[in-house]
């Protein structure tokens, strides 16, 4: 693999063959963190072309000051939040987090529960209905490996709360797989 | 994404176990076997997810980007072109004749609609071919 410091400088020159390199070694950070937060196919392909298009503009601006992948997250988070925000309108994108207690009292009867074919497919159907934040930490640090600090880093969100976030997210799943798994 | 190792998960259960504690959530037995599940699948890619190439799309946005801003580009230093030559004009025409300016105005003045008119057509026929290139250059691909 080449050297991170010399690819940014052959795309800061105008090399695109460099930048699809770059796109293709970061393509599943951006897609991951924008499928998991958008949730809407028709809106991800370009959101996450917006993302590495703002890449692009603004490589020249970066600093090597952190991981080029934690800043490419941050731009994709932003990109992701601002899309949720226009779509939802007045509606906070913590109010759902206000409303997270409803999330244990599941509309689903038994029988559909028990058509869950494999534990995998019904927890990545449960992260989805998760609130932002908390989707948001889940694919961070299990899909996207980064750690506590640099997910402060990448969502502005101070270290304890991405671990009070990231803590309840996964007891809630705990909990719904234990619900799962005592229809089954 | 990497398969988590023991140990790995371990600690993942361990921090989990004492938030839990915490926040005064009583532990059950069947607890760490939840929890193993759950890292585990936490960790894999979701399938939906995999299968988006996005390196030739964007690379091909980009470059219609640069075409688009090269041409704005080129548009502008024509308009600047013409602005220039029309005041240069004016003021060496002023500079050798000012008579021959007032006339030169007076036909302005006098045929203007005429002027706006041609002025018009060649904007709208630049427009045309511009539309119709890319037309043709899009069917052909």
């Amino acid at each position: 693999m080449q050297n991170e410091e010399e690819i940014i400088s052959r795309i800061v020159s105008g090399d695109l063959i460099a930048f699809k390199i770059l796109v293709k070694q970061y393509e599943k950070l951006v897609t991951f963190m924008i499928c998991r937060l958008v949730q809407n196919e028709e809106d991800t392909k370009d959101l996450c072309q917006e993302v590495f298009i703002k890449v692009y503009r603004h490589l020249g601006s970066f600093k090597f000051q952190s991981k080029l992948s934690t800043w490419i997250a941050q731009i994709a988070y932003g990109t992701a939040i601002n899309h949720l925000k226009k779509v939802s309108g007045k509606r906070s994108l913590t109010d759902d987090i206000a409303d997270f207690e409803n999330y244990h009292k599941t509309t689903e009867d038994p029988e559909s529960i028990l058509s869950k074919k494999n534990t995998s497919a019904f927890i990545h159907q449960q992260i989805e209905k998760l609130p932002v934040h908390y989707r948001t930490v889940l694919t961070l640090y299990h899909l996207n490996e980064f750690s506590y600090q640099e997910i402060e880093g990448i969502t502005g969100m101070p270290e304890g709360t991405v671990k009070n976030y990231l803590f309840r997210a996964r007891k809630l799943l705990k909990e719904k797989l234990e619900h799962c798994i005592q229809y089954q | 994404m990497k398969e988590l190792s023991e140990e790995e998960l371990k600690q993942l259960l361990e921090e989990q176990f004492e938030q839990d504690k915490n926040q005064g959530a009583l532990c059950k037995d069947d607890d760490a076997a939840l929890y193993r599940l759950l890292f585990t699948v936490l960790a894999v890619e979701p399938s939906t997810l995999q299968n988006i190439d996005l390196a030739e799309s964007v690379v091909e946005q980009i470059k219609t980007d640069e075409l688009k801003k090269e041409s704005i580009r080129y548009n502008l230093l024509v308009v600047l072109v013409i602005i220039a030559g029309i005041l240069s004009a004016y003021f060496a025409i002023n500079y050798i004749s000012p008579v021959a300016l007032n006339s030169a105005l007076n036909f302005i003045e006098t045929y203007r609609w005429i002027l706006v008119f041609i002025i018009l057509c060649f904007g709208i026929i630049q427009i045309a071919d511009k539309k119709l290139v890319k037309k043709s250059l899009a069917i052909s691909h």
